[in-house]
Parts: C-alpha cells; structure tokens; sequence
C-alpha cells in the first residue's frame, strides 16, 4: 500500500520513531503545550486511554528522544514534550499539522506498519534463538 | 570425508534444535518450540543417516529415514498451520 498523500519524512519519522498508535496520541496531545508537565493522568483525560497505556506510551517517547522525565516531589512520574533535536522537533510539527488535516492517511500508515513490525518480530525472535551469547551493553556488569 | 559430513550434518541440526529450544524457553514462543522438534526429528534423521552409511551397511534403513525425515517436516507443517489458526 502506498501512501503517496503524506510527505516521505512523516512516512519515515512514523515507521522509525513512532511504535503504536497510542504513542502517536500521546505525542500529539503533548506536543500542544511543550511547558506543560503532564502525569500520566493528565494525558489519559485527554487522549481518552487508560493511565497504564498512557505510562508505557510516555516511556516509549522518552526512549525514542522526544520526551523526558521530570523529578517531581509528589512521587508521580511526570513528563514533558522535549524533542532531542530540532530535526526531530521539525518533524513532529510537521506530524502535528499531517494529523490535523489528513488523519485517516496516517491510521492507515500506522496500521501497515503495525502489520509489518509484527510479521518482522517473528523473523526476529527466529533470528535471536540462534544467538549464542550477547554482546555486552555499556553498563553492564 | 563422508562420514565427516553425515556427522556433521548431525551436529548442526542437533544444535539447531537445543538453540531453537532455548530460545522457546525463554521467549515462550511456540513457534520457536515447533522448529525446535522438528530439527530434532532431522538430527535423528541425520543420525540414522550415519549409521545406517557406516555403522549398519548390511542394513537398509531408508525407509525408517525417510519416515523420521517427513515426520519432522510434518511437525512443523502442523505447527505452522496451528499457530496461524
């Protein structure tokens, strides 16, 4: 399926960066005030998910560079839109705005590669029983 | 030298099963654990194709090969059909 209508870097920001469609909800309903510290109550109101899927989402965001972390004294997580770069902050702009005006296009990607990551995790989890040993990670033991 | 291949064949198809075994257990794949007994069905086939070369050479033992070599090919054949079921 082509999806010629959306502009190629959103296409690709979406298939590298954006693992689910509650992450892209997420995203969205953040990235609208970029001050704001957001627990993940505060996001569920919003995006209209349970608080569970809203924590998961928000770490994955973090994990991909466009969120971060918070301290807060109350001892909720709290979180922030903060993109890595601005590259990266341009191409959320840019998702914001394709969102808002051609949101079937992007349901419609986000499901094909919904699709695809689940037919590649099975190549993958083939792939890795075949791994003997890992190789380290910086900071392990 | 070829018993070196028929004993190799064994080797890589017994360690592709205990690798694929491993792998079920510890990402609970079932998948992982029909590919797993079906490499075990082939190293038993290989093995039958060792002794059957050199150990027993009076002693056809293709059919018994042949059965153990679809057998393993079934299972997975099954595993695949049940797991997109």
């Amino acid at each position: 399926m082509s999806h010629q209508v959306l502009p190629g870097e959103i296409q690709e920001f979406l298939r590298t960066t954006i693992q689910s469609l509650e992450q892209l909800e997420v995203l969205i309903a953040i990235q609208r005030q970029p001050k704001k510290a957001w627990t993940p109550e505060d996001v569920a109101a919003v995006v209209g998910l349970p608080v569970g899927i809203m924590e998961e989402s928000l770490d994955g965001l973090i994990a991909a560079g466009l969120a971060r972390h918070l301290s807060s004294a109350s001892g909720s997580p709290t979180y922030c839109y903060e993109p890595r770069t601005p590259s990266m902050g341009r191409a959320v702009a840019g998702l914001a705005r394709a969102y808002a005006s051609n949101r079937l296009d992007i349901m419609r990607l986000m499901s094909t590669l919904a699709i695809e990551r689940v037919r590649s995790e099975a190549a993958n989890l083939f792939a890795d029983a075949f791994i003997i040993q890992r190789k380290k990670e910086p900071g392990d033991g | 030298m070829v018993e070196l291949v028929y004993l190799l064949c064994a080797l890589t198809s017994t360690g592709c099963a205990l690798l694929l075994l491993r792998g079920y257990f510890r990402a609970r794949s079932r998948l992982l654990l029909w590919s797993s007994l079906c490499f075990m069905g082939l190293s038993a086939n290989n093995i039958l194709l060792f002794v059957d070369m050199l150990l027993v050479p009076n002693l056809s033992l293709e059919i018994p090969r042949g059965i153990v070599g679809l057998g393993a090919l079934l299972v997975l054949l099954f595993g695949l059909i049940w797991e997109s079921t």
